[in-house]
């Protein structure tokens, strides 16, 4: 499946800014399942310059900072991805949980190795009694970790509400646990953390969603949104990805941007800025299937 | 047996005493040391220390306590024995730390490399990864002289058997050896007799090899960023007056001769750092950083630190800045790493580590934590990373209640504890109420890089606990510090930092970087401060002088003094009693000598030793309100002396250069203003309080001499403001001040020859314009009395200059101070868009 993306941001500033740096993790990944057939940053006003990368975790990361000054930036990326249908890792139905945290406790294999960085608490990610107590109810003994990962991603599905309104970029799980309420990267942020406290590693997913509109209705462009999900360790060099604000299993219309412990490594766009005062943003994100 | 000082000292039982053997002889290092006349009695040995600490006080060596009310600048600490090794000891230490640094620094470059340690299992990935201080931004970064580590520093004991051992690494930005190089130079010079009696060895030989090295990166860099005709700069990166080693990154940036600046002084631009000074930015090749890891960058690192620059990350990267120590350096200092280095070195190096350390292991490992759960009393449990706040706990001091609650709090995270064998560190003998007692210690010693290799540093930072039981030695928690003295075999030469250069070198009348704006701003504020607290002590002197029983001086001015005074915020309380006045003035002088003082502290890499010497004092007045008037009178009289000699070798010490002009323009100004407002207030007078009023006013504009020269016996207004306002040659007049901010403005940078350019130039033109066209004459006449306002013409003069004057402060700031202002809003937490 071919989806364009096109993913604008506009900040307006009361003042001028005299000098800006920024970081953009906007670029697709480049995935078994899924490949970045083109991607375009196009940035306004224009910056001094602009280094394309890899960082640590091997997502495209760009760097830019604008010297002129200015009272809006905006920043738009335009992507093609393809994406592969995948197959339900239905094998995992086998492999008990405490094996997968017992194979990581020890580092013997490369993918174990790689999975150790998700192991840990991460600046986003904090581990409390409250969160260990709540992935303890899905994380019980004996259980597969497909079936334990399904289960917490279900429960945080029914259990909290989604509201935009009710957390920042900064609350922690166990915050939304008490919130019961939240937004992708809260559910994300929260399943994460139940993972990493009975031992089995975790990662952040920051993408987008293709929105289906509802039937006769025209798409609205700009109607989507950035999206976060996660992917469990599930032994042996397999993830997998699941998505607790949808209660699925990341799919086809899944598309990943990157990959980091938690939303502070991964965030699309980051900076420092000189001047300003007050600002406002805008964000649009245009998630189209297209024709092959 | 011992006598003379080492009479009566008892050492402490199962540990290592460095002075007296088992069998309570003396050592012989000691014996020679204690036998040096320094040494005769207690009586001479405080004597000399007194001096000592004179000096210490003097020359401002402080360290800041956190959360101490004493506030910042906490004296140094220095005992006046020093430790004394001997050569052949040491020898065997500067193997063993050579080694360490060599291994430190392939762990550090393993880490942000190629990770090998990860894949042979020499290290359990998540003692490094679980670690908040393993910086993943920094990954893939070679320096550009491919050295990790310049500079290093490893806290090493004596165990009871006399064997030393390694206690502690720092890797990031090690502090301590401006304070191992300032307790040198005290100790040397108060206790020459016993210095001079054998051979140690000198430290600048130490301080050289860094600096070549640091210099020589950044000279790479230099290559790399501007092309190969590129002269290097370093600079010294702080985080400012607050952090509890200020002293020394100013003492350092002054003996290596680097510029001492703050983050906000940096900018990144181009993946390039420059410096914002004020004739624009300079490039910056090396950084000597003073500050942790993670608060370089508030956009690649921790988001929100005020205290880095945005960008240096990417700087860092391009190999287009020497960063020393890189970047990430940390991860190496941290206890989880402790256990796993000797392993390392055997499996890289093929040997055993010369210096032991204790033994130590990492929780989250498994095996690790499975063994020392069976038997945690034998163990102190530390925190695994230096971010973590955990007091370390010794389990043998534990009851089995709170061993089990250790236990259970470290199982929940095990990843984030170590568990220590415990040592037991050796002590010695400390000075404390004039006799020796035993303390234990631990000496903080520096490896340097230095071309392929490394050196030692002869020396070291001795540090002892402040009591006999105390586990942890730290200077935080009140500790104490001594000189180190190195015995060489053969007698040492006398060195300096300064090479023997026998290449020409090219002459320059500059320095070699321009002034920070930031520098200018201060220097510009502390010339201000220094005027104000001069007329504030004018004035306080004035008006006291004025109660004294037999003063010849008209006490009818004090009323008006008193409300010169209260803009000082000086107000005794009523009646106006000389003791209410001294109550008043123990309240009113101290914020501004606070503020004297704290703006001094800003640039102190910029004032000279014996500058900083005079103003230092005025951070811990006295009070004067219990001292006998006399006493009282005489501490004013000290306090404006040094304001005056401080004048006095500002104008005679230092250089014609920006950092003086600033501090002339602020110094002018403010006299400007302060003596329009003397002359507002005492010049209203009239009737019969006029001359005294008048006798005052000459005296605070110290113009009593001219006037009398001038006009013999009458007083009267009109001379009076004639002298102290449109007298072009009275460096005490208003036209003086303005006439020198004239002048000094043309030197600015902003500035084009022959023209009246910018705004703050027409402004200080125009004051000096209508000073020119007023007449004295008219000021002083008093038949348009209206109201409360006696002369109002005077009035309104004296408040439009000062006005004008303030106005053209600021006019100054936002010319060339703007961008120091910390303006920097890192906007991260609301740069972040759509949430899904």
């Amino acid at each position: 499946m071919l989806f364009s993306v096109v993913h604008r941001t506009t900040y307006r500033y009361t003042s001028a800014v005299s000098l800006s740096h920024h970081t953009a993790h906007l670029r697709p990944l480049d995935l078994p399942y899924q490949t970045c057939r083109s991607h375009q940053l196009a940035i306004s006003p224009l910056p001094t310059s602009v280094e394309e990368d890899r960082d640590y975790f091997g997502n495209g990361v760009a760097a830019f900072n604008i010297t002129q000054p200015h009272r809006e930036l905006v920043v738009e990326a335009t992507s093609e991805v393809e994406i592969f249908v995948r197959d339900r890792p239905d094998y995992l139905f086998d492999r008990p949980w405490e094996d997968v945290a017992a194979e990581t406790a020890i580092v013997r294999t490369p993918g174990a190795l790689y999975a150790t960085e998700f192991l840990f608490p991460s600046p986003s990610v904090e581990i409390t009694d409250s969160v260990t107590a709540f992935a303890q109810i899905s994380f019980v003994p004996g259980r597969s970790i497909l079936e334990a990962a399904l289960d917490l991603n279900r429960r945080i599905f029914e259990e909290f509400t989604f509201d935009s309104q009710a957390t920042t970029i900064t609350t922690a799980p166990a915050e939304v646990l008490i919130l019961k309420r939240g937004v992708c990267q809260d559910f994300a942020h929260l399943a994460i953390a139940c993972c990493r406290a009975v031992g089995i590693p975790a990662r952040y997913i920051s993408g987008y969603l293709e929105t289906q509109p509802p039937r006769d209705q025209p798409r609205l462009i700009g109607a989507d949104a950035s999206h976060a999900w996660l992917s469990v360790y599930g032994g042996n060099g397999d993830w997998i990805d699941v998505d607790p604000t949808n209660d699925i299993l990341a799919g086809i219309g899944h598309i990943a941007l990157a990959t980091g412990r938690d939303y502070r490594d991964v965030s699309p766009l980051r900076g420092i800025i000189i001047g300003g005062g007050e600002h406002h943003m805008d964000v649009g994100v245009d998630v189209e299937r297209l024709l092959i | 047996m011992t006598e003379g000082l080492p009479a009566g000292y008892v050492p402490m039982a199962g540990v290592f005493d460095e002075m007296l053997c088992a069998d309570g002889t003396l050592r012989d290092t000691w014996e020679r040391v204690l036998a040096t006349p320094d040494f005769r009695s207690a009586e001479v040995l405080e004597n000399r220390w007194r001096e000592a600490e004179r000096q210490i006080r003097e020359n401002g060596v402080t360290y800041n306590v956190y959360g101490d009310p004493r506030g910042l600048a906490r004296p140094w600490p220095l005992d006046p024995v020093p430790l004394v090794i001997e050569a052949s000891e040491w020898q065997a230490i500067e193997a063993g730390l050579i080694q360490r640094a060599r291994l430190m620094s392939y762990v550090v470059g393993d880490i942000y490399g190629g990770q090998s340690l990860f894949h042979s299992g020499s290290v359990a990935p998540g003692a490094v990864l679980s670690n908040p201080g393993f910086l993943r931004p920094c990954h893939g970064i070679v320096p550009p002289d491919n050295t990790h580590l310049h500079f290093i520093a490893v806290d090493i004991g004596r165990q009871p058997d006399g064997a030393w051992a390694v206690l502690n690494d720092r890797t990031q930005a090690p502090s301590g050896a401006g304070y191992a190089l300032e307790n040198r130079i005290v100790t040397s010079r108060c206790l020459s007799e016993s210095f001079n009696a054998q051979p140690v060895h000198r430290l600048a030989g130490f301080f050289r090899a860094l600096r070549d090295n640091i210099n020589n990166a950044a000279s790479l860099a230099a290559r790399r960023s501007r092309g190969s005709g590129a002269e290097p700069q370093v600079v010294l990166l702080t985080p400012g007056p607050y952090n509890e080693t200020y002293f020394e990154h100013a003492y350092l940036a002054r003996y290596l001769g680097y510029p001492l600046v703050a983050g906000e002084d940096l900018t990144v631009r181009y993946d390039r750092v420059y410096l914002k000074t004020l004739s624009g930015l300079q490039p910056v090749d090396g950084i000597l950083r003073r500050l942790d890891d993670d608060y370089c960058d508030p956009l690649w690192l921790k988001a929100g630190s005020a205290l880095g620059i945005p960008g240096l990350v990417a700087a860092h990267r391009r190999g287009h800045v020497a960063v020393c120590n890189r970047l990430g350096s940390g991860i190496v200092e941290a206890p989880a790493m402790l256990g796993y280095l000797p392993r390392i070195n055997r499996e890289i190096f093929a040997e055993d580590l010369i210096l032991p350390q204790a033994e130590s292991h990492w929780l989250g490992d498994t095996d690790n934590l499975h063994d020392v759960m069976g038997r945690l009393r034998e163990y102190v449990i530390k925190p695994a990373f230096r971010s973590f706040p955990f007091e370390p706990v010794f389990c043998d001091t534990l009851d089995d209640e709170s061993l089990e609650a250790l236990e259970a709090r470290v199982r929940k995270r095990p990843h984030a504890f170590v568990a220590q064998r415990r040592m037991n560190l050796s002590c010695v003998p400390v000075w404390q109420d004039g006799r020796l007692v035993a303390r234990p210690m631990v000496v903080r010693t520096y490896i340097a890089a230095s071309g392929s290799g490394w050196v030692v540093m002869p020396g070291g930072l001795t540090r002892v606990a402040r009591r006999s039981g105390d586990p942890v030695v730290s200077l935080q928690a009140g500790g104490g510090s001594k000189d180190t003295w190195i015995l060489a075999s053969a007698p040492v030469e006398i060195e300096t930092l300064w090479p023997s250069q026998s290449e020409a070198i090219a002459l320059r009348r500059t320095a070699t970087v321009d002034l920070p704006s930031r520098v200018a701003d201060n220097l510009f504020w502390l010339g201000r401060y220094v005027e104000r607290t001069e007329v504030m002590l004018r004035l306080a002197r004035a008006t006291m002088n004025r109660y004294m029983p037999d003063a010849a001086l008209g006490a009818s001015a004090i009323p008006s003094l008193l409300r010169c005074l209260n803009r000082f915020g000086i107000r005794p309380a009523q009646p106006a009693r000389l003791s209410h006045l001294l109550t008043a003035f123990d309240e009113g002088l101290p914020p501004v000598f606070k503020a004297l003082h704290h703006s001094a502290t800003t640039v102190r890499d910029r004032l000279s030793m014996d500058a900083w010497r005079l103003l230092n004092p005025l951070g811990m007045p006295t009070g004067l309100s219990n001292r006998a008037p006399v006493a009282s009178a005489a501490e004013l009289e000290g306090y404006l002396m040094r304001i005056a000699t401080f004048n006095g070798l500002a104008m005679e010490n230092m250089t014609r250069g920006l950092g003086w002009r600033f501090l002339e323009l602020g110094r002018r100004i403010e006299r400007a203003i302060q003596t329009a407002g003397a002359v507002r207030i005492l010049g209203s007078e009239s009737g019969e309080t006029e001359p005294a009023a008048f006798e005052a006013l000459l005296e605070v504009c110290d113009s009593t001499m001219t006037y009398r020269s001038r006009y013999y016996t009458s007083l009267r207004l009109d001379g009076v403001l004639d002298l102290v306002i449109s007298d072009d040659s009275n460096p005490r007049a208003i036209a003086f001040q303005l006439t020198a901010i004239n002048e000094h403005l043309r030197y600015l940078p902003r500035e084009r020859p022959g023209t009246l350019a910018t705004p703050e130039h027409r402004m200080a033109a125009a004051c000096l314009a209508e000073l020119r066209r007023v007449d004295m004459r008219r000021l002083a006449d008093s038949s348009d009395a209206s109201g409360e306002l006696t002369r109002p013409a005077l009035d309104r003069f004296a408040a439009n200059l000062s006005h004008d004057l303030s106005a053209l402060s600021d006019v100054l700031g936002e010319a060339y101070f703007k961008h120091a202002i910390p303006a920097l809003v890192a906007h991260t937490p609301a740069m972040i868009p759509a949430r899904g």
